[in-house]
């Protein structure tokens, strides 16, 4: 008897052992790759350079969304893209929708809304119809989620076969059960913006590895598939007695390393030593000033390749990096870039 | 192949000293270095500040319509009968951004005073506030969306805005809210016609008819007027708020058809002054118009200050910048500015001629605030010399009541009287001065740009002490100004220290030097040695320092004295009386800006016109340089060595120092890149020593010839020859400079320059019995390099 039940379990082995095996093969998964563009002005160079990294697909913000009183929801920033410029490129355009709006629409305000901003979006982007996704960054809250997927829901009836995409910040991704999740046919998870900017104590706002991995434990397969947005950008945080005062683009540690008017700090920061102003800096620094340069390395980027790889529900998903005017971007090694795509692989 | 070495040279020629800018950019806007003490606003002329003088079209400087803030903020504290500061009021009105208004209201009703106090009592006043701010952006703003193609408003949002205010309107309680209310509608239909009433029926019916007394009627009526140029001057006279646009529309040229139009001689005057503000010619035959039109007119004070600061435009800004009067440096219409070009700006008839009527308008007394007019006239006395009458008239602005403005101008002009009347500096004058920036310090917001005119007045005792031969005290006071002290040439501007270089002698330099090592100063001193550094001075002055360096209170630095009274002395040809001023100054400071630009060997010099060398393997500072021309010239006394080659070294150093050398900081500071070249700058000749060593070598020359007549070695005296020559063709240039000059309409000279070659050929060929020989040294460059280098 015991002899027919050793067969027996060896049978079940061998019948399912094959099943067992495919589930820990790992299956290449497809990836397209991606960037996103969010200043207000695309030129040919800018596509250019994303040829020259093998990327086709482009997320372009074109309209910022605010709110005032009597305005209501009103489109306080405009970006207009022209087809010969990104001829030879997926176009996804992004609006980007203040949390303050989605607070403040009433019902009638939010059909105005999508209404209005899918004739504005006709407006800005060359051939709209061809457009095969548009996608929505919102830093909805569960206070307002009702109303932005009201927006959604209305964006994505009157888009016929366009895709919708919402982005997804990391704690949205942990607290589904609160903000829960967006009616939309996928979403960008954002595997930046995690810290706070505007504490001193912050090492790194953009990118934390440990403070990346708590959002993701303990978390089932997101209800909606997901593409991957990879941090590749950085800025200067500038304290003023340790309170937070104003963010510099395009100031670099590099830069920082070479300014006569700076020393660093034992703490990494870098600390004013006379008052100074440029055109650059599009602000004037002044003596006693620290700036925290925040920017994201090689391995931050594989580190955070890695959580894409966990975080990932599909097999065929974008992997978009954020963002090409950055000079972490164009510091981006191109040996690097597909070791990353290989890890989220 | 003498060809190539003219070539050779011509290309080197270029190579001039370009190492350290000292002040060049773009140029300075003509408001920034015109020169003016009495100050613009001493008038109160609220709403005209665009219309003090100015170069420009508009007076950017000084704001517009800013007395309504103040008007209606007490308006609105008399109405709500609020106990807190009117300033309070004006904050929410004008100074939070509509944005924050409407997007913060909330908070604001518990955070801010006066919007709590309406929140509390006065609902209906709050409600108006919102409405207002509503139409603000309505007003201002075209549809946000844009989905039509236009930059048209928001049809739906003006219509809405339109209905909410005429219910507004309907509902208010008292007749402050309907004015208001209405006076939001007027904009709304001038702004976005067709949504509401016609503007004439919301004026007639809305406004006019209301009994309350308030800016606004003013204001509105000014909607109405759709270019009536009669209506226009109506509204310049009795608006507070449109006066600077009324001015603006006004059809200067047509004036002669407007005038007709006038009731009575008020408003005949009200339009002389609106054409006057539009003149930046000679306007007394308009001002003397008004006057006898409309003896007791308002603006008339303002009109006269305006005039005063023209002719301290025209007869001081060239006087005391070195530039043209500003208001030549910009295009008003082409008939004033062929008048500007044709009359003499700076003739003093014209002063004289303003006193006059200044004098008949005090005697006549028709006009209010006396020590007003006595304090201006007593400052056209001072321009004009008249110092007896100007002391007159502020005894006679003493006896007066006077507004605080004119108290200061009283003090600043009993300043320049004193210091006109004494000419130099003594104990109570220099007790006067401090006494009066202290003052200032004091009480900075008397004047809107009180800064400036301390700067100002810097610059004007500085030139007045330096004038009257006390060139220490005046470069200290020039030290301490932001303001243009002199021009080099259109875009570059002096230093105090250029002007310390140019004025300055031995005694000069000690003194000032005595002043800054005194331990124990007097107050006066310790003021004319430090000097306050604004961030203004930082970012946008024309103050050519490197500020990175400056400190908050910055003085004059010791041992740029010390390097400045070296470069006198060899100017001088001083050489022993520099080396013993620069063994004074530490090694470290020749090791800083603008030094570190001079890592040069100043004893050798390559086959060219002009010889410039950096980074070279033997590094001399100022002090080194002379130290070795001065040992030189001691071998040379007491016949040790080789003298000829000490000849040959000396006149390398010597030619090092001149302009054209790599050592040209020896003699002067940075200037111009191109000073002997171009066409622009105004070379010193005058100052024959300077000029014919610093630009034209003659002591290089005189040390060549002198190596050449002592040396039997054929090569070296072909070399000293041809060096002798290179310093004659500078010489020659010079001389060319002096008797040329550049006519800018036809873009030449009198004479162009054609320099003389080879000079010293037949010389060397006298001395050494060889034909040919010299032209076959110079035109071979391995030959030429080979011998030089065999003698420094």
């Amino acid at each position: 008897m015991r002899k027919i039940a050793l067969c027996f379990l060896a049978a079940i082995l061998i019948c399912l052992g094959p099943l067992a095996l495919k589930k820990v093969t790992h299956t290449p998964k497809h990836l397209e790759r991606a960037a996103y563009f969010w200043k207000t002005s695309l030129y040919e160079e800018d596509i250019t350079l994303l040829k020259k990294r093998n990327i086709h697909k482009l997320y372009v913000k074109i309209m910022d969304i605010s709110w005032n009183p009597v305005y209501k929801a009103y489109p306080a920033t405009t970006t207009e893209l022209f087809k010969s410029i990104t001829e030879g490129i997926e176009v996804v355009p992004v609006v980007f929708i203040t949390n303050e709006t989605m607070k403040n629409c009433t019902e009638q305000d939010i059909d105005v809304l999508a209404e209005k901003l899918l004739l504005k979006a006709a407006k800005l982007v060359e051939k709209f119809e061809t457009i095969k996704e548009l996608q929505i960054d919102c830093d909805w809250t569960s206070s307002t989620k009702n109303n932005y997927f009201k927006l959604l829901s209305r964006l994505k009836a009157a888009s016929g076969s366009r895709l919708i995409s919402a982005t997804i910040r990391l704690y949205q991704y942990k607290h589904r059960s609160k903000t829960g999740v967006p009616p939309v046919d996928r979403g960008m998870l954002m595997l930046y913006n995690m810290g706070q900017i505007n504490n001193y104590n912050e090492h790194n706002s953009i990118f934390n590895e440990t403070e990346a991995w708590k959002y993701l434990q303990g978390t089932d397969a997101y209800d909606l598939p997901l593409d991957m947005a990879l941090p590749a950008f950085d800025w200067a945080i500038v304290f003023e007695q340790k309170k937070f005062s104003h963010i510099i683009h395009h100031f670099t540690r590099q830069m920082a390393d070479t300014c006569s008017f700076l020393v660093k700090n034992p703490n990494g920061y870098y600390k004013m030593t006379a008052d100074y102003w440029s055109d650059g800096l599009e602000s004037t620094l002044y003596y006693g000033n620290e700036i925290r340069i925040e920017d994201i390395t090689q391995r931050d980027l594989l580190n955070a390749a890695t959580i894409a790889e966990k975080a990932a529900n599909t097999d065929h998903f974008t992997v978009s990096v954020f963002e090409i005017n950055s000079h972490s971007f164009n510091q981006l090694d191109s040996t690097v870039y597909e070791k990353v795509l290989d890890r989220i692989k | 192949m003498k060809k190539y070495w003219i070539v050779l040279n011509s290309l080197l020629f270029l190579l001039l000293p370009c190492n350290h800018v000292n002040g060049c950019g773009w140029n300075m806007s003509p408001e920034e270095y015109r020169f003016f003490l009495l100050q613009p606003d001493i008038t109160n002329s609220n709403g005209l500040g665009p219309f003090f003088y100015s170069p420009e079209i508009y007076n950017a400087y000084y704001p517009g319509d800013d007395r309504m803030i103040e008007v209606n903020a007490k308006e609105w504290k008399a109405h709500t009968h609020y106990k807190g500061s009117w300033k309070e009021i004006a904050e929410v009105i004008y100074t939070l951004s509509t944005e924050d208004y409407l997007n913060k209201l909330d908070s604001l009703k518990k955070k801010h005073p006066f919007i709590s106090h309406l929140s509390k009592k006065y609902k209906p006043e709050l409600e108006y506030l919102t409405y207002a701010r509503k139409c603000e952006l309505m007003i201002n703003n075209t549809d946000p969306w844009r989905l039509n193609n236009d930059y048209g408003a928001d049809t739906t949002l003006v219509s809405a805005c339109a209905t909410e205010g005429l219910k507004l309107y309907n509902t208010s309680g008292n007749e402050f809210l309907k004015l208001r209310t209405a006076y939001q509608l007027l904009k709304l239909s001038f702004y976005h016609p067709g949504f509401s009433e016609e503007l004439d029926a919301i004026y007639e019916t809305k406004i006019k008819p209301l009994s309350i007394q308030s800016w606004i009627k003013a204001s509105a009526f000014f909607y109405t007027i759709q270019n009536d140029q009669y209506k226009l001057s109506l509204c310049f006279d009795r608006s507070i708020d449109k006066r600077f646009r009324c001015v603006q529309l006004f059809d200067r040229k047509n004036i002669q058809r407007i005038l007709p139009f006038a009731k009575s001689n008020h408003e005949k005057a009200v339009m002389w002054v609106m054409y006057e503000l539009q003149n930046a010619t000679r306007s007394l035959s308009g001002i003397e118009k008004i006057y006898n039109l409309d003896p007791n007119n308002k603006d008339l004070p303002m009109l006269l200050s305006r005039e005063i600061n023209k002719v301290e435009d025209w007869l001081m800004t060239p006087q005391l910048t070195g530039q043209s009067a500003s208001i030549l440096a910009y295009s008003w219409d082409n008939e004033q500015t062929e008048i500007l070009k044709r009359r003499r700006l700076s003739d003093k008839n014209y002063v004289h001629a303003l006193y006059i009527f200044m004098c008949k308008v005090i005697r006549e007394k028709k006009q209010d605030d006396p020590a007003l007019w006595n304090v201006l006239a007593s400052y056209l006395c001072i321009l004009d010399g008249n110092f007896k009458e100007a002391g007159n008239h502020l005894t006679e602005a003493n006896t007066f009541k006077q507004t605080d403005k004119v108290t200061f101008q009283v003090k600043l002009n009993q300043l320049l009287l004193n210091l006109n009347s004494a000419q130099t500096l003594s104990p109570e004058l220099e007790k006067q001065i401090l006494g009066f920036c202290d003052f200032s310090n004091r009480h900075p917001d008397i004047f809107y740009k009180q800064d400036i005119m301390i700067n100002q007045l810097y610059l004007y005792i500085g030139k007045h002490l330096i004038h009257h031969k006390d060139v220490a005290k005046g470069i200290f006071f020039l030290s301490k100004t932001n303001r243009v002290i002199g021009t080099i040439s259109y875009w570059t501007y002096k230093t105090f220290l250029i002007e310390m270089l140019e004025h300055a002698k031995a005694k000069d330099y000690d003194e000032m030097l005595t002043i800054i090592d005194k331990k124990n100063k007097t107050p006066f001193e310790k003021f004319l040695t430090t000097r306050k550094v604004t961030r203004s001075d930082y970012y946008d002055s024309y103050y050519y320092e490197d500020y990175s360096t400056v400190s908050d209170t910055a003085a004059i630095d010791k041992n740029k004295v010390l390097d400045y009274k070296s470069m006198y002395y060899v100017q001088q040809d001083l050489l022993d009386s520099a080396l013993l001023t620069v063994n004074q100054i530490p090694s470290s400071y020749w090791k800083s800006s603008p030094y570190d630009l001079f890592q040069c060997f100043p004893f050798s010099i390559t086959a060219s016109l002009d010889h410039q060398s950096n980074h070279d393997f033997y590094i001399y500072n100022k002090r080194q340089y002379l130290q070795r021309m001065c040992d030189i010239k001691i071998l040379i006394k007491n016949n040790i060595g080789d003298i000829a080659k000490h000849y040959y070294v000396l006149a390398n150093g010597y030619f090092n120092m001149s302009y054209h050398g790599n050592f040209w900081i020896m003699n002067m500071p940075y200037k111009l890149c191109d000073e002997v070249s171009n066409n622009y700058y105004d070379i010193q000749i005058t100052n024959k020593l300077l000029a014919n060593n610093y630009y034209g070598c003659q002591l290089a020359q005189e040390n060549y010839l002198n190596a050449m007549r002592l040396s039997t070695d054929t090569a070296f005296g072909a070399l000293c020859a041809a060096r002798a020559s290179v310093c004659n063709i500078h010489l020659q240039e010079i001389n060319w400079r002096a008797n040329n000059i550049y006519n800018e309409k036809d873009y030449s000279w009198t004479k162009e320059f054609k320099p003389t070659y080879s000079v010293f050929e037949n010389l060397f060929v006298n001395q050494f019995k060889i034909k040919d020989y010299y032209q076959d040294f110079v035109s071979n460059c391995y030959n030429y390099e080979h011998t030089k280098s065999n003698y420094y």
